[in-house]
């Protein structure tokens, strides 16, 4: 069991990922904004973070650079998701530092796979 | 400088030697003069610096006897030809002095005695003086005076022949007979050698000829195997006295002794007594002659003065004549004189031979010196008891012959001096013009009457190339091409005719020349003058082919820069001199400015027509005090000046121009003023003004256009974003639903499907917001007219949002009037309105708040839709209804939006001819309220639909 951190500004889709992880057997611990997913992230200690790209305050990529900036969190995997689907977009947020992309809309069975993917690797 | 006179035993030393020479003459007189001679000395001391004369006579041996001790034969070639132009010497000059202040103290001692005998009438001392010694100091004195009279006569010896004919004339003229009492005759006579003979005598034929006087044939007589003789070859006057001329005096013993001794001594010597050739009566005559030598020839000893003697002048004197006029009325009772050599006797009849038996002892015997003669004299009887003036008659009349004799040598003497002057210093010039004349880079041509070249320097022969052996005697028109060969005879024609005294150079004129085939222009200065009796003209030519070449460059030049200055009419030209003073305005300047030329020049300044304010201005950036220095050529400092300024024209009207000014310079270098060259620039300054016009639209259109792509990327991007959002809530509860695990729980289930029906009507909204937007944009957007239930839409609206509201506790209260009218409308679009209205209120309202909406009935319907939510800051709500447009609070709480609600209430408020008013407050709630108008009568606009363009 892990514990993912889901920052995400809509409530549907929120619920929608605590639903599918949950059910995965993981902690899950969401936010709904950048400065406060950023600070849950400092204090909740995730093993895996998951950002939706445009939020409030901060962005999702803003939080990802805050992350690889943070020595403590600078590892953690993190997940952007966006509804931005551009080339360029998806090469901005690896620049970033994030491990994985994931376009909205999604399939919540491709989330999970993504999400063990991460972590599976994080264990080896 | 003293001078000695000195007579040794009656041979006069005069000499110019120092006291050792003197000492040496005397030693040499002495050891010549027989033992028996006693030497009797005679001084005579002039100071000739201060016209001081001091007379002092020192001894006399009374007992002297004369005796000849010169006379040595002179054999020394003549090296000098009597006709060569002779230069004065310097101890001539002084001679001449002697003579004229002889002459001068003469007369001036006659009339101080004239003067203080007849006031005191005295009878002093001199009445009983010894008559003897009277007698002898008068004699002495006289013969003094006349050997000065031949010093000054000697000057003119020394010129040639013709000129010494024409001095004979004066010489005549002066009466010399009668002037000098006892002077038969003043001549000349030459050295000539043996080998001479024949060109002298017919050089003095001709010089005879030539002054025009009546001389007899001259020829040397008596003819003689000599080797050099002494003949007379001038004779004054010469009437009566022809016999004289031609004798040689060395033929003679007498006269031969006299001549020597005179040149050796340079002293007049006197000859014993002679019977003139010429004479026809009986009188007893002496020659006093006086020696003239080849002039520059060195006289200072005996064998220089030999070797230099040219001739002797000479005055013949009849002795009774000279006594006569030395004693006039007061002569002594008897008086005896005779050579004291000779023993023959000079004056006075002697038949018992008296004379000759008194010895030297006794009184009444005196010497005399006579140039080299002792004079015995015996004096019988008394003193005439005379008065001092009848005494001084006869000196009276010798002095001013003296007189008038010095004066007019003198005259002769200063031209004679002038002249030769005048010829040393031609001869100086003639040999430095010869130099310059070869020297020069001009050709200096002398042409004769006939127009034959005579004369040809180094710079003719360069400039025409032609050899000065081709030219000479060739006719001068060679030297020009063949068409100016008329007026250049002419020119030298008109020359010749012309007095060539008459400003010689100023017949300067320009023509070709001729080199090879080639011509080359000239200019000539033509000189003409006379030389003689044949009249010349030198012509001194410059080749001025550079300088025609310039001037035509230069003129060239000139014509361009006018035609330039004419040609410009689009532009003004203006110069300015060194005052700052217009003196060159252009056709264009007149256009430009519309002043005349001729108001302009000369009288105004550029500030006439500049603009006053910008010259103030240009003044103080200077730092200059006065506008008329803003345009001075001072105030360019070295370079070309270009500014833009306002010229103001006559009219008044205003031209923008640009002004280049640059300073003008002289050939020198030096400044001469300035010149300014100003273009219109309106038409320029029009273009540019369009230009940025233009430029400034297409920069406006590029930032709309910038914005509108912006705004699409933006759209684009919101757009990906709000369609995307809802359709992963559908897709992924979907997906969830049809998995077993979830559909397991009923509960679950159901609000899964809630969630996906939520999202739903999201989509929806939002996919007919983006069609309203759509047919706005494109311009189809249509509004239905019909008749609407405003309080039926308002409820409907209500419904819409409540699902929203239900979630998350917030209240929407309708405070409706009962009677709401029927309104006139799209009744779907009408509900958009409220819908979207109600949409943000819930939206912005924090959970649990209170939605209030209220509408009234009026004029119109007004309907407020009120929340107290987040609210807008004041300085975006103008942006409100601008598509797109989120606030930064609603970004900020991370509310859901499009930004195109606003904006579609706005056009549909406006298609229905409604207004709509946004008031808020950050913080604390925002109330929009719509009105609408209400139909006056709805039954007439049932079923009425418009389209709205």
């Amino acid at each position: 069991m892990s514990k993912i951190l889901v920052v995400e500004d809509d409530i549907d889709i929120c619920e929608l990922i605590r639903f599918k992880l949950t059910n995965m057997g993981h902690e899950v611990v969401v936010e709904h904004d950048g400065e406060a997913g950023l600070a849950a992230a400092r204090q909740e200690r995730p093993d895996l973070v998951m950002l939706d790209w445009m939020m409030p305050r901060l962005t999702g990529l803003e939080v990802c650079y805050a992350l690889r900036a943070d020595e403590d969190l600078a590892t953690v995997p993190v997940i952007l998701l966006t509804a931005k689907a551009q080339e360029a977009d998806i090469e901005r947020g690896f620049a970033g530092g994030a491990d994985d992309y994931i376009v909205k809309p999604f399939s919540p069975r491709e989330l999970a796979s993504r999400v063990d993917s991460l972590l599976s690797r994080l264990v080896r | 400088m003293a001078r000695v006179d000195a007579e040794f035993d009656g041979r006069g030393v005069h000499d110019t030697c120092n006291r050792d020479e003197r000492s040496d003459i005397r030693r040499n007189l002495r050891n010549h003069a027989p033992p028996d001679h006693t030497l009797a000395v005679r001084c005579s001391t002039q100071t000739l610096d201060d016209v001081e004369i001091a007379r002092t006579v020192t001894s006399r041996a009374p007992n002297s006897s004369s005796s000849d001790i010169g006379g040595a034969a002179v054999n020394t070639p003549i090296r000098s030809s009597p006709l060569r132009t002779s230069l004065a010497r310097e101890s001539h000059y002084s001679t001449l002095r002697v003579a004229m202040t002889v002459g001068l103290l003469l007369a001036c001692f006659t009339l101080a005695t004239v003067v203080a005998v007849a006031s005191n009438d005295l009878r002093t001392d001199e009445e009983t003086a010894n008559v003897t010694e009277w007698a002898t100091l008068t004699i002495e004195d006289r013969l003094k005076a006349y050997a000065e009279v031949l010093y000054g006569v000697r000057q003119a010896f020394e010129l040639d022949i013709a000129d010494y004919r024409n001095f004979g004339l004066e010489i005549d003229r002066l009466d010399v007979s009668s002037r000098l009492p006892g002077v038969q005759v003043i001549g000349a006579a030459h050295r000539v050698s043996a080998d001479e003979v024949a060109e002298y005598t017919s050089a003095v034929n001709d010089a005879s000829r030539r002054s025009g006087l009546e001389y007899p044939d001259f020829e040397i007589y008596p003819s003689s195997e000599a080797t050099e003789f002494l003949p007379i070859d001038f004779i004054e006057p010469q009437v009566g006295n022809e016999k004289a001329f031609g004798l040689d005096f060395f033929s003679e013993r007498n006269r031969a002794n006299a001549a020597r001794l005179a040149m050796e001594t340079d002293r007049p010597a006197a000859t014993g007594p002679v019977v003139l050739v010429q004479e026809t009566g009986e009188q007893t005559a002496f020659l006093l002659m006086l020696p003239f030598y080849d002039p520059g020839s060195p006289i200072s000893t005996v064998t220089e003065r030999r070797d230099a003697f040219a001739g002797v002048v000479y005055a013949a004197f009849r002795m009774d004549d000279l006594m006569n006029g030395i004693f006039g009325s007061n002569k002594p009772v008897e008086v005896l004189i005779g050579d004291a050599k000779s023993g023959q006797l000079l004056f006075g009849d002697d038949p018992d031979g008296a004379w000759l038996s008194l010895s030297n002892d006794d009184p009444k015997v005196s010497t005399i010196g006579a140039f080299g003669r002792r004079w015995k004299m015996i004096v019988d009887g008394n003193e005439p008891a005379i008065s001092m003036t009848e005494r001084a008659v006869p000196w009276l009349i010798s002095s001013f012959g003296l007189l008038s004799i010095g004066l007019f040598l003198a005259t002769v003497r200063a031209s004679r001096s002038t002249r030769a002057r005048a010829e040393a210093l031609a001869a100086e010039m003639t040999e430095e013009l010869d130099a310059l004349t070869e020297a020069t880079s001009e050709a200096i041509v002398t042409v004769d009457q006939d127009g034959r070249v005579v004369g040809w320097n180094t710079g003719a022969t360069r400039m025409f190339d032609v050899e000065v052996d081709e030219i000479l005697g060739q006719p001068v028109d060679r030297l020009v091409p063949q068409n100016d060969r008329h007026a250049f005879a002419e020119r030298f024609a008109g020359l010749f005719a012309a007095d060539p005294s008459d400003s010689p150079f100023d017949r300067s004129f320009l023509l070709k020349g001729l080199r090879g085939n080639s011509d080359f222009p000239v200019e000539m200065t033509l000189s003409s003058w006379a030389a003689r009796d044949e009249r010349f003209t030198t012509a001194f030519i410059r080749d001025i082919t550079d300088r025609v070449e310039a001037e035509q460059a230069l003129n060239e030049t000139g014509e361009l820069l006018q035609s330039v200055l004419r040609a410009v009419t689009e532009m003004s030209v203006i110069a300015t001199d060194t005052d700052g003073v217009v003196s060159v305005f252009n056709a264009g300047a007149e256009r430009m400015l519309g002043y005349d030329a001729d108001d302009v020049i000369g009288k105004a300044t550029p500030t006439l027509f500049h603009d006053r304010h910008e010259l103030s201005k240009r003044a103080i950036e200077l730092g200059l005090d006065s506008l008329e220095d803003v345009l001075a050529p001072a105030s360019l400092v070295d370079s070309v000046e270009t500014r833009t300024w306002t010229y103001l024209r006559q009219d008044g009207g205003r031209v923008p121009v640009e002004l280049t000014r640059a300073p003008r310079y002289d050939a020198a270098g030096n400044r001469r003023g300035a010149i300014g060259v100003a273009v219109d620039i309106s038409a320029r300054l029009e273009a540019e003004a369009d230009q940025q016009r233009l430029l400034d639209q297409q920069h406006e259109i590029v930032a709309r256009l910038t914005q509108v792509d912006r705004a699409k990327s933006d759209f684009v991007s919101t757009m990906s974003h709000e369609l995307r959002t809802p359709l992963t809530s559908i897709m992924g509860y979907t997906e969830l639903l049809s998995d077993d695990l979830a559909s397991a729980e009923p509960t679950v289930r159901s609000g899964m499907v809630k969630m996906i029906e939520r999202n739903a009507e999201r989509l929806l909204t939002l996919v007919e917001d983006l069609l309203s937007l759509s047919q706005i944009e494109s311009g189809l957007f249509k509004v239905r007219r019909e008749p609407c239930d405003s309080a039926a839409i308002l409820h409907s609206a209500r419904e819409s949002v409540a699902l929203m509201a239900g979630e998350r506790g917030i209240t929407v209260d309708l405070d409706l009037d009962d009677d709401l009218p029927e309104l006139v409308g799209d009744r779907s679009q009408l509900e958009r309105i409220f819908v979207n209205l109600l949409t943000n209120a819930v939206k912005f309202s924090p959970e649990c708040g209170e939605v209030a909406v209220r509408a009234r009935v009026g004029d119109a319907l007004v309907v407020s839709v009120e929340d107290h939510g987040i609210g807008i800051p004041h300085d975006e709500q103008h942006e409100l209804f601008t598509r797109f447009f989120r606030s930064s609070t609603a970004i900020e709480h991370a509310i859901q939006g499009t930004g195109l609600g606003l904006s579609i209430v706005a056009t549909i408020v406006d298609r229905h001819n409604g207004l709509i008013d946004v008031e808020s407050t950050e913080g604390e709630g925002t109330t929009v309220t719509i009105t609408l108008p209400i139909p006056e009568s709805t039954s007439s606009t049932i079923n009425a639909e418009e389209a709205y363009a």
